[in-house]
Parts: structure tokens; sequence; C-alpha cells
């Protein structure tokens, strides 16, 4: 097989790869967030959102209003976090905001580490301006679920082998 | 030569037939020339490198900080596929399967072509602006246990070719 035809089938597999990439870049740029699409992988937002529910962030708002639902990051969490915000605080340059989830009996103070009562601007990734309900179970399974990986990744293993070129 | 295709499916079949032009096209006295290829394949590349070098830059830099540098990337990798595209998925160029030159340094441009469901393999050459267009069945080209033979393509474009020459004297 020449260099040429092995460049080619490289490049047919990377393109894959690095269109949804690049996708997903642009449409961080977009939104000016790093991450325009989050999976809600908790409760806290029952009725509102429930786990699974594909979130979009729009992160150009200067300002977040009571009742908006934002997603931001935490020291104390690894994963972003999506609850309502409760309180909020501004001036021209900057904001703080207290946020709660609508399922939760308190708000998110202990969540925000120590010595911090608020959110700052920085700690928001985005504040959800659509959603799309369920299709994000795929993956909150495929994280959680060993059996269903396994079994998605057997499943694309023999798809290749039965797929022609 | 033997390649072995699935006689059911046309794209298989325009596939294999496709492979081995060049060595068709060798035979009848045209060495293949690969800038085209090499400039497709470059484009290609330049692609995945931004994607990758955005990839580190994600990784070492935060968001904030890569912000322009990423706009740049990102502006650079979409102009670099919508030239890739232009020269591999516009009616243009997308056909062109082999570009070669004789001896005497003719050049010759073949693009080939199938519909959805006729078993019919459509050949146009190109001899600078003169156009010829043909089309073997490709039951021509492949026996009963789905082995390429060249000889019947050889001898259409082999047809096409004298034509041209003729009339050129």
């Amino acid at each position: 097989m020449n260099l040429r035809k092995q460049i080619t089938q490289f490049l047919a597999f990377a393109y894959i790869f690095t269109g949804a990439y690049m996708t997903w870049r642009a449409l961080g740029i977009i939104a000016n967030t790093h991450s325009p699409i989050v999976v809600v992988l908790t409760g806290s937002m029952e009725p509102a959102f429930q786990r699974g529910d594909v979130l979009f962030l729009w992160n150009r708002h200067k300002i977040n209003n009571v009742g908006d639902v934002v997603v931001y990051e935490t020291s104390t969490k690894d994963i972003p976090i999506v609850h309502r915000v409760l309180r909020e605080h501004h001036n021209p340059n900057k904001q703080y905001v207290l946020t709660k989830g609508d399922n939760n009996l308190v708000d998110d103070l202990s969540l925000y580490g120590r010595k911090k009562n608020y959110l700052t601007q920085d700690d928001i990734i985005g504040t959800v301006y659509g959603y799309v309900p369920k299709v994000g179970y795929i993956t909150i399974l495929l994280t959680e679920n060993q059996y269903f990986r396994f079994g998605i990744f057997g499943l694309m293993a023999l798809s290749s082998l039965f797929q022609s070129e | 030569m033997s390649s072995k295709a699935n006689l059911y499916s046309v794209t298989q079949l325009r596939t294999i037939a496709d492979e081995n032009l060049s060595e068709v096209f060798g035979s009848l006295g045209y060495e293949e020339s690969f800038t085209f290829t090499d400039f497709k394949l470059g484009l290609g590349l330049i692609t995945v490198a931004l994607s990758g070098g955005l990839f580190l830059i994600e990784k070492k830099i935060s968001f904030n900080d890569s912000y322009y540098p990423t706009i740049g990337i990102l502006v650079l990798y979409f102009i670099t596929s919508g030239i890739l595209w232009v020269f591999t998925q516009s009616s243009k160029y997308k056909d062109i399967k082999f570009i070669g030159t004789n001896d005497a340094n003719e050049k010759i441009t073949c693009l080939t072509s199938t519909t959805k469901y006729d078993p019919i393999y459509n050949i146009e050459l190109q001899f600078g602006e003169e156009r010829k267009k043909t089309s073997i069945e490709f039951m021509k080209m492949f026996d009963d246990f789905s082995n390429f033979h060249p000889d019947n393509l050889t001898e259409v474009l082999k047809k096409e070719i004298e034509k041209v020459a003729k009339k050129d004297q």
C-alpha cells in the first residue's frame, strides 16, 4: 500500500474527530465559553431540568438576572453545576451571584469553597438558553455504566469488522 | 492485477476501477502526476495539524488566555477546509481521478463517475481544452468472481486517446 493511500485513509479517519472538535471549539467561541453544551448529571434542578437533559449555554451576558439558570465550576466539585440565580449584586464592572438548585433545600454556599460567599463572572461557564430533554442520557450511561460502555464499543468494533471499505 | 469487489455495489466497483486507472494509463504511456493529489493531501494535513495545535493549546492555556489564538486557528481551519472542500467536493474537481503526462509532455485528465443504480462507468477525458466522453459497463471489467480485468477499459481509453491523436495530426 503506498504512502498517499495510507495518508488518505488516515485523513478520512481524522476528519471525523477534527471536524467535530473544531465545530465544538467554534461553538465555544461564539457562545464565549469553553463548554457550550453540558449534560445535567443530577436531579438538583428538577422539575425544571431532569438528569440527562442537554443544555445550551451562552456566556455573553454582562449580568445574570435572578431566576436565570447558570452553569458554574467550583474548586470543590469536579463537575459543572447547573443551578438557578437566587440573589445577585452588581455594579457596571462586576457581579456577585448566589445560586440554588430548585430541588435543593438550601442555597449553594457550601459548594463554593472556603471564604467564598458568591460566584463571580469567572466562575460561571454560561447561562442556559436552550435545552434538549433526555438526549444526554447516552453520555451518562457511557460514563457511569461499564456494561453499556463495553457493549457500545463492542458493537462499534463489530460494525467496523463487517463494514466494507 | 486482481482486486475483489462486491458486484452489487456500484460504488465499490467504481472505487476499484478508479484505483487501477494509474496502471491502465501507465500501459498507455502516461505517467501519473501527483501534484494535485499532494496539494489536497497537504491541505488535509494542515487542517489536522491545526486541530491538533488547538487541542494542545486548550490543554495548556485557559479559555480566556487562549481566546484570540483560538479564533485565529479556527479562521485558518475553516478557510483551509473550505479550499479543500472546493478541490474535493465541488462538481468541477470531485470526479478527477487521474492526471498524467505522456513522453511528448501532453497532459491528460481523467474524470470518472457513476449514477446510483446504473452499473456503467462514465469516463471523461480532458486533453487541454478538448473533452471526450465515453463509458464502459462494469460487467466488462469484472468477472463473475469479482476480479478486476483492465483489458476492456484499456481498449476503450486507447480508442479515445487515438481519436484525439488522429485529429491533431
